[in-house]
């Protein structure tokens, strides 16, 4: 049986296929305009690459960037702690803590050549330089600061 | 003239600088037209054809650097357009979750009004009963009654034996002669 000549009575009589008759029409101009159509596809595809490449690049670095902060960079806790001599915090101050602290304050104190206490008379900090605070002496200025014997002892605990 | 086309176009490809831009564009006026009567005759939607014929030569764009010439340009090209074409079976039947009957009575209902057709009464019934074949009888019958390609060139583009595609073809044509005698 012929298909095409029993269900398709336009081909009939039709030599060569190639010129069947076609029903499905395209708009005027179609295949005119096709080609640029297809190189603005392209070059959106291209720009939509192109920002999901960057979207992605900017993910990973922000992700890099924070791991390695978060396990390379991340500041460690520090362990040194504002001596507040005071008689509510004093007891937590261990002596040395608290000897330091007195030390840091006599060398900005030194630095702006202010405090002579320490000092023979007429002495400068600049004249004698680092040199080591007795400890009667440390017990001298805290007492002038106000620091009570009781809070010394426990703070040397 | 299209196998002369193809010979120019691999030489273009290979040449250095804008060539295979030029290369594109000749492919392009090669190839545009049998491309999408292939895509509309199985969807038959002119609006659907062109996305998808669309898509096929964007596709063909990123895939040419690599073409070696090992098949011809044409099944090259057709193999990407069955591929697109059922992809695009694929993605709107999830969309409008209906079976594949019911989708292919909407397509052929669209005929009725549908005004990139032209056709008379038996070539709109032809064209509905071609709209309720099953995916690949639909490519298979569209490549061999209308683009008249030889089984051998068919099989190399869908990837199937030729006595299958025969099998296929012959229940096209029994499902379309059918739908006629009922309509």
């Amino acid at each position: 049986m012929n298909y095409r000549k029993k269900y398709s009575p336009f081909l009939s009589g039709t030599e060569t296929p190639a010129v069947k008759h076609n029903p499905l029409q395209t708009g005027a101009g179609y295949f005119d305009r096709f080609d640029e159509r297809v190189f603005q596809n392209i070059a959106k595809r291209r720009r939509q690459h192109r920002s999901r490449v960057m979207t992605l690049t900017a993910t990973a670095a922000a992700i890099t960037g924070f791991a390695f902060w978060f396990f390379i960079a991340k500041p460690t806790e520090s362990p040194v702690k504002i001596a507040v001599l005071s008689s509510d915090s004093v007891s937590h101050l261990t002596g040395s803590y608290l000897t330091d602290q007195i030390l840091a304050d006599e060398i900005i104190d030194m630095a702006a050549g202010i405090d002579t206490l320490f000092l023979s008379d007429g002495e400068l900090w600049t004249d004698v330089g680092l040199k080591e605070i007795p400890d009667e002496s440390i017990a001298e200025y805290l007492f002038f600061e106000g620091v009570s014997t009781t809070e010394i002892a426990m703070a040397e605990k | 003239m299209a196998e002369n086309n193809d010979f120019e176009i691999l030489r273009l490809l290979k040449s250095p600088g804008e060539g295979s831009e030029k290369a594109f564009r000749l492919l392009l006026e090669t190839y545009r037209a049998r491309v999408y009567w292939l895509i509309r005759r199985t969807l038959i939607v002119h609006a659907d054809a062109d996305d998808v014929a669309q898509e096929v030569f964007v596709r063909v764009w990123k895939a040419l650097p690599s073409f070696r010439g090992e098949s011809a340009m044409f099944t090259w090209i057709y193999r990407i357009t069955v591929n697109e074409i059922n992809r695009f079976l694929k993605r709107k039947r999830l969309q409008v979750f209906l079976p594949w009957s019911d989708a292919s009575d909407r397509i052929a209902g669209s005929l009725a009004d549908d005004r990139f057709f032209s056709g008379n009464e038996v070539e709109r019934l032809l064209y509905k009963a071609i709209a309720t074949l099953p995916d690949k009888q639909r490519l298979v019958f569209t490549m061999r009654y209308f683009d008249e390609l030889p089984y051998e060139e068919i099989s190399r583009i869908v990837g199937t034996s030729e006595g299958a595609l025969k099998a296929s073809y012959h229940h096209a044509m029994k499902k379309i002669e059918k739908f006629v005698k009922q309509d």
